[in-house]
């Protein structure tokens, strides 16, 4: 045994196979440790960044370096005369008869423009009527609070504590004098300008809030310190897709569900395999020709049409209704992808048969059965195992390209969903999103290749009949 | 110091002076071939023997230049006919020394010849290979050649696996003679057949040998062969060349312990009550990790102390008798 | 005498294969919808057709073909309507099947067949460059790249290439429409048409080429290995052959046996391997009929598209099967 894994880990390629595998099986495994997402196809789950935020180490280069991250800010007042602070988080600002009080609070901004900007803060206007409340934001007007609320004004309630949210996202010309001051043509495009008017590229802005006393006594009003939020460009690992949902979960959770299903699938390919090879190579004579044949014609009907048929058939019988898609799809590439295993069973099986230690076996009176599962089947064990790395590429490439093609799993992410989503996606206009683009590729040949050679090495080693190479 | 037996050559055509091949693997070096020396005369036939394993087919390969790619002659030298055959350029040794002047015979397994081409165009291509002679000749010598070991000429049109066992080892045998070289070397040439097949491809080298007059160096693990068939003998065991000398002197007096085991071990056809049979107790050595001294030592009935500390050195008995061990050499 | 025995078993049973295929098309299309309680006729009827109601049609349906008729008299009528192709009308397009397929089968034609004289090239070059410096970098880079290629999700890589060389550097077309339509707006005739046609098929072969000469490759490596330490090319070089020549002829004449099994084996399921690539590139071929009539839930046109594919590998196959002596001597005595 020793000399097996001597054996083994003296090839480079068992070393890279072994790496890759553990590496994804671990990012598999920990899919719900590594991500809050367990399923970024779910609307509430987008919209973690912006569309296409490139991953955030990707700020190293040059053309990327200056895109903002997800931005979570409290903002504090300058000290000014009029404002007291009441305790950490608010303020009480005195507002003289007929005059005006402005709150600056400084912003820090590091980058170019985010993807939307939102403010919420808490305020207490007086409870007489006469006052009026302006935001600004380098230096543009960008929402009005009113008691009498005439658009774009909004309205707030007297004397009482009001929750006020201003997102960029859902300013129009009824809501935000912004929108108002613009072009009439440009109005419906507000939202995506408005980051770039209020933050324009890196310096030092200044969120104001301009207090009016309208009335001839002094009001006193109690504001609290602003929540400033914005979506950035640049997000997390892998970035995010069109809809802003997390590149990395989808992966992780895509890794998940492949790794998963390719191992069921390969365990029940081996399974049918065994059990059919072992059928036609030792009992032989009629059942292995019935067994020889079907393996045959199996393994010549073209199989990814036949899967798109079958699906298709399924899908509109109805059969798929009642049965989860995920187990149909399992079930569909396991009944198409034994033979090829069957084959390589029957034969080694056949060659076991007419070994010395079988025949002397047998000479001594040794049930079939017993011969089978001492001598045969523990022999075939190498086999099974090279047998069972080599399926599980084919079973994650039949299932991508189940769900590439739109016929495989809807609703959650694999890397199949996420190949088609991404290079569908791939158009003049978005550019060339590589960070969402190649994982999924890059993460199916790597773990594809892996298996690959994890299998040739099992082989090599495990196969008891191999002659010494040299 | 082996050189001593280049004295009892009287008309030297072969000359392996020192040879050492070894096998790099992994671990270290496989030292198949360790510091042999024998020699050929013209017109002679030099029986090599040894167990399985024991570097025949190593020396044989060296002498061709056509060793495992993992092979390396690590000293010593191969002359023919006064040439070093490992130093000369490949190409010309491949074209001008290969088959017009040494030839080969190895086992004629299924797969010794090329499975997708006539018995004829193969033949054919290693005339073409070294002669510049027009096809109809070369047919024409192919089907003489063929009649002379025995294979009908319509054999010539068939692919290798058409063959029997034993059309296929003559067909071998008449691609050695082609260019009419003036050394043979057959490694296990009969050696898959079965015993009367076996009896007949042997009785038709020999007389070949005789009519045609060119030397020959019979590789068998079988040293019973032999005795009727070769003028001198050589035994190897684990990469060494332990006895060397006239046939006669080696079959009635066998010196090395391992010589006199490998004879006792020969049944005897003529008894009929079969002689029980002797079988050497123990296994070849590790040829990457051979015993210190005397590498028949753990096996040896006589080993002494000295044996596993010395190397035994290869030294004259008497006349052409030539043996490496200090049991012998003592006397 | 052997061979005629070789010969006649294999074509028998290469007929046992297509009746199995029938059987099995009868199988999926005809009792799998049965069992479940839908009858194969509205399966064969678009909603409506011509004003006429669905119930009617599946009523016309049904007395035409007699897809009422029980199981066992219904698979002879299909046989026999699978045999003389009269494969239905497709509900998507509005079209008999067998003309869709007539009017497809030259393109996809035109895409595979260059590609695979193209890669098995490669794959020999390539695998002679291996063999001639085995276990040095360049070989070992070699076959690496070669089982890289063969695990690439074909359309993936389909559609970053053609971004990057269609869209990006613009260097292909990638519009057939517009490749086959000359700059007046009539569409290309006679040359010019079928010029144009390859050069808008030139990335897709291109790409083919690149994505399926690995397998070839390394089972053309592989066996050159093996066979470089045989026995016969021991004896051969012990001959005094010389080695570019046993290279060049003894290797590659029997290291390409089973690549030629292999490639027997791809134009066979010619047509199922290239759905991906006509899909990505928006070729009009076989593929892409498939997948367009799997989307549609286009019954005629799965089945039939799928009998012919499956038509095409039996043929092939028993070509194959034919000319095989002719490429390995030993095969007759098997
Ligand atoms: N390519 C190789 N690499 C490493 N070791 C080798 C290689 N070829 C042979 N050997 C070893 O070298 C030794 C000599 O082998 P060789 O084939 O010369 O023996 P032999 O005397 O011809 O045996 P046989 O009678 O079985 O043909 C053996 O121990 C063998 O295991
Ligand atoms: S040297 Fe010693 S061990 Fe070797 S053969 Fe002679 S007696 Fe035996
Ligand atoms: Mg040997």
């Amino acid at each position: 045994m020793n000399k097996v894994i001597r054996d083994l880990l003296s090839r480079k390629t068992f070393i890279f196979s072994i790496v890759v595998i553990l590496f994804f099986a671990a990012i598999a495994l920990l899919a719900p440790v590594l991500t809050s997402y367990n399923n970024p196809y779910q609307v509430s789950q987008q919209f973690v960044a912006a569309p296409y935020a490139v991953p955030a180490w990707a700020t190293i280069f040059p053309q990327y370096h200056d895109l903002p991250p997800d931005v979570r800010l409290t903002l504090t007042p300058v000290s000014a005369s009029g404002v007291t602070p009441v305790n950490s988080s608010f303020v009480k600002i005195t507002v003289p008869a007929g005059g005006e009080v402005n709150v600056s609070y400084p912003i820090r901004w590091n980058w170019s423009s985010p993807y939307n900007v939102i403010l919420s803060f808490i305020l207490v206007p007086p409870a007489t009527s006469d006052f009026n409340v302006n935001l600004y934001m380098n230096n543009i007007n960008i929402m009005e609070l009113s008691p009498v609320p005439i658009p774009p004004a909004v309205s707030v309630t007297l004397g009482k504590p009001n929750s006020i949210t201003f997102s960029s996202q859902t300013i129009n010309p009824s809501n935000s004098p912004y929108v108002n001051s613009l072009p009439f043509q440009d109005q419906p495009l507000a939202s995506l300008e408005f980051p770039k008017a209020v933050l324009p590229r890196p310096g030092m802005y200044y969120l104001v809030i301009s207090l009016q006393n309208t009335g001839n006594s002094p009001e006193t009003f109690l504001l609290s310190n602003p929540h400033y939020t914005s979506l950035g460009y640049a997000y997390g690992r892998l970035g995010t897709d069109d809809n802003g949902g997390s590149v990395f979960s989808e992966f992780v959770y895509g890794a998940r569900f492949d790794l998963y299903l390719a191992l069921v699938a390969s365990v029940l390919i081996i399974g049918i395999g065994l059990i059919i090879g072992l059928l036609a190579g030792y009992v032989g004579g009629f059942t292995d020709l019935t067994l020889n044949a079907l393996t045959d014609f199996f393994l010549l009907i073209p199989g990814l049409p036949l899967l798109i048929v079958l699906i298709s058939i399924f899908d509109l019988t109805g059969v798929i209704v009642n049965v989860n898609k995920a187990v149909l799809i399992l079930l569909i590439i396991s009944f198409l992808s034994w033979p090829g295993t069957a084959k390589i069973i029957r034969g080694q099986t056949l060659s076991l048969r007419s070994r010395t230690f079988v025949e002397a076996s047998r000479a001594l009176g040794e049930g079939k059965l017993r011969i089978l599962f001492r001598h045969i089947v523990p022999n075939l064990m190498g086999i099974l195992f090279a047998q069972l790395a080599y399926d599980v590429p084919g079973v994650i490439l039949a299932e991508s390209g189940l769900d590439f093609l739109g016929l495989g799993i809807i609703g959650f992410p694999t890397w199949g969903n996420m190949l088609g989503f991404a290079t569908n996606d791939l158009s003049f206009a978005n550019g060339f999103a590589w960070w969402w683009v190649l994982p999924p590729g890059i993460g199916i040949i790597l773990l594809s290749t892996a298996f690959y050679y994890f299998g040739t090495a099992m082989l090599d080693v495990l196969s008891p009949y191999k002659l010494r190479g040299e | 110091m082996s050189e001593v037996i280049f004295e009892e050559s009287t008309d030297t055509l072969l000359e392996v002076n020192s040879l050492k091949t070894y096998y790099t693997t992994k671990t270290g070096y496989v030292k198949a071939v360790d510091d042999v020396s024998l020699f050929l005369d013209r017109s002679k036939v030099l029986g090599v023997a040894g167990e399985s394993g024991c570097g025949k087919s190593t020396l044989v390969t060296t002498i061709f230049r056509v060793m495992p790619r993992n092979a390396r002659v690590m000293g010593g030298e191969v002359k023919f006919k006064g040439q070093d055959l490992l130093k000369m350029d490949l190409k010309t040794f491949r074209k001008e020394i290969v088959w017009k002047d040494i030839a080969y015979i190895p086992q004629a397994s299924m797969d010794v010849l090329d499975p997708v081409y006539k018995v004829k165009d193969q033949m054919l291509e290693t005339i073409l290979a070294h002669e510049d002679v027009s096809r109809a000749e070369a047919m024409e010598r192919i089907f003489r050649t063929l009649e002379s070991v025995g294979v009908p000429q319509e054999k010539a049109d068939m692919f290798p696996h058409e063959l029997s066992g034993g059309q296929r080892q003559r067909v071998v045998i008449a691609m050695a003679l082609l260019l009419n070289p003036s050394m043979i070397v057959s490694d296990e040439a009969t050696t898959a057949l079965d015993v009367i097949t076996q009896a007949k491809i042997l009785e038709l080298m020999k007389s070949l040998q005789e009519s045609r007059k060119f030397s020959m160096m019979f590789v068998t693990h079988d040293l019973s062969l032999l005795a009727n068939v070769s003028d001198s003998i050589a035994i190897m065991y684990a990469g060494k060349l332990v006895e060397f000398g006239d046939v006669e002197k080696v079959f009635s007096n066998p010196l090395h312990p391992y010589t006199q085991l490998l004879i006792k071990a020969i049944p005897d056809l003529r008894v009929r009550k079969q002689k029980k049979l002797v079988a050497i107790p123990g296994f070849p050595p590790d040829l990457e990790n051979p015993p210190k001294g005397c590498r028949f030592a753990p096996r040896c009935p006589l080993a002494m102390p000295v044996c596993s500390e010395k190397e035994p050195e290869f030294s004259k008995v008497e006349g052409f008798h030539y043996v490496a061990c200090h049991a012998v050499n003592k006397k | 005498m052997s061979l005629l025995r070789y010969l006649t078993k294999r074509i028998a049973e290469r007929i046992a294969l297509l009746f199995g295929i029938i059987i099995f098309n009868f199988i999926i299309f005809q009792v799998l919808p049965t069992i479940y309680g839908v009858n194969p006729a509205e399966l064969y009827v678009p909603l409506t057709y011509k004003g006429l109601p669905r119930s009617e049609l599946v009523q016309a349906l049904d007395n035409q073909f007699g897809l009422n008729l029980p199981l066992d008299e219904r698979f002879f009528v299909y046989m026999k309507s699978l045999l003389t192709f009269h494969l239905g009308i497709s509900m998507s397009y509005q079209q008999p099947v067998i003309s869709l397929i007539e009017a497809r089968f030259p393109v996809t034609a035109l895409l595979v067949i260059p590609s695979l004289i193209l890669s098995t090239i490669l794959a020999i070059v390539l695998g002679l460059y291996s063999i001639s410096r085995q276990g040095k970098v360049g070989d070992v880079a070699v076959s690496f790249t070669s089982i890289m290629t063969y695990f690439i999700p074909a359309f993936w890589l389909g559609e970053i290439v053609l971004y990057f060389f269609g869209f990006y550097l613009r260097i292909f077309p990638t519009n057939l429409a517009e490749a086959i339509t000359s700059s007046n707006g009539h569409t290309l005739v006679g040359v010019a048409y079928w010029v144009d046609l390859l050069k808008f098929l030139t990335l897709p072969i291109l790409f083919i080429t690149v994505i399926s000469y690995g397998v070839r490759n390394i089972l053309f490596r592989n066996n050159g290995v093996e066979l470089m330490g045989s026995n016969f090319v021991n004896y051969l070089r012990a001959r005094g052959i010389d080695d570019r020549k046993i290279l060049y002829k003894h290797i590659t004449r029997n290291a390409v046996i089973p690549v030629v099994t292999r490639v027997g084996i791809d134009i066979a399921f010619l047509f199922a391997g290239v759905v991906f690539i006509e899909d990505i590139f928006n070729i009009p071929g076989l593929g892409r009929l498939l997948v367009r009539g799997a989307e549609n839930l286009d019954v005629p046109l799965l089945g039939g598209d799928f009998y012919i594919i499956s038509l095409f590998a039996v043929i092939i196959l028993l070509a194959l099967d034919l000319i095989y002596p002719l490429i390995d001597p030993r095969v007759k005595y098997e």
